[in-house]
């Protein structure tokens, strides 16, 4: 019986300490209907990127003029579609996609937020990726 | 039978004992695992220092930028180097798996290699520096980008 309770000190207190690190962290996010523009992208990524904020609904307003905006979204993206070796040993024709973008504040010039995404097989190619990133864009926004 | 029974036992222990010491030194593990980190000078990066991340071949800052905000680390990560205390400034590559690879190793998952190393932009001294190497990178260079960032976060007061 003892030993059981101070199992449970034990957890109460890695608890506590676990929140406290949360808490430390610093968490910056987006106000909805920011204005928001998407930087060219390797490959247009950006279109498809523009097409995901979208379809999720996320709440900002996409801007083409830099200058208007209030936020800057950059980032990267590769696609490597699926060769003869991936075809037949596999029997998988789906593309390998990574892309990460990044957000951050116009003025302060600071990152935001960021977002890395990897599909070893992804079903609908960068449209995959871009809505993944767009999915977690949208959580950052309040 | 009891001398044979510690005899067998001996050998066992032996072969063990053996197959450890080969594990240790084989050279193939020890590429195919991240190496570990290189601290450069004693000094500490300060907690909530604004960090500049330069550009890097295949955009990689971007992986670096999101594995330093998945593993909380506590740096503020500014796009104006003029605004930075520090800068990050690093190389990575990548190597996608060949027919071979997938054929006889069955993987299809890439080889990507980083090094990085922050430098402090007043006193130009370098206080952190690490590589990593993935034989079998799970998820590409979002990996890399993550082992980078969870190792910045260790040189961090």
């Amino acid at each position: 019986m003892t030993s059981f309770k101070t199992v449970a000190v034990c957890i109460a207190i890695l608890a506590l300490c676990l929140t406290s690190v949360a808490a430390d962290t610093p968490a910056k996010s987006i106000p909805e209907n920011a204005k928001v523009y998407i930087s060219p992208m390797p490959d247009g990524f950006d279109t498809f990127l523009k097409a995901a904020i979208e379809k999720k609904k996320v709440p900002l307003e996409i801007v083409e003029d830099r200058e208007k905006a209030e936020y800057l979204i950059t980032g990267t993206s590769e696609t490597q579609k699926s060769g003869v070796a991936k075809k037949l040993v596999f029997l998988d024709w789906r593309s390998r996609e990574e892309a990460s973008i990044t957000v951050f504040e116009t003025k302060s010039g600071e990152v935001v937020f960021s977002y890395s995404v990897h599909k070893s097989s992804s079903n609908h190619g960068k449209q995959s990726t871009a809505e993944a990133c767009a999915k977690h864009l949208k959580k950052s926004v309040k | 039978m009891k001398c044979l029974t510690y005899l067998l036992l001996c050998l066992l222990l032996a072969g063990a004992v053996i197959g450890q010491e080969m594990a240790n030194s084989s050279p193939e593990k020890a590429t195919t695992e991240p190496t570990d980190d290189v601290t450069v000078a004693k000094t500490k990066i300060p907690a909530g220092s604004k960090l500049y991340v330069a550009p890097m071949e295949g955009g990689f800052e971007n992986f670096v930028i999101a594995g330093i905000q998945k593993k909380k680390v506590p740096v503020v990560v500014v796009v104006d180097r003029n605004k930075a205390d520090f800068e990050l400034t690093g190389i990575a590559e990548s190597e996608k798996a060949g027919w071979a690879k997938m054929l006889f190793m069955g993987s299809q998952q890439s080889k990507e290699q980083a090094s990085i190393k922050v430098a402090n932009i007043k006193t130009g001294a370098v206080v952190f520096g690490y590589s990593v190497h993935k034989g079998n990178s799970y998820k590409g260079k979002q990996s890399a980008g993550e082992a980078c960032a969870k190792h910045l976060k260790q040189a961090i007061e």
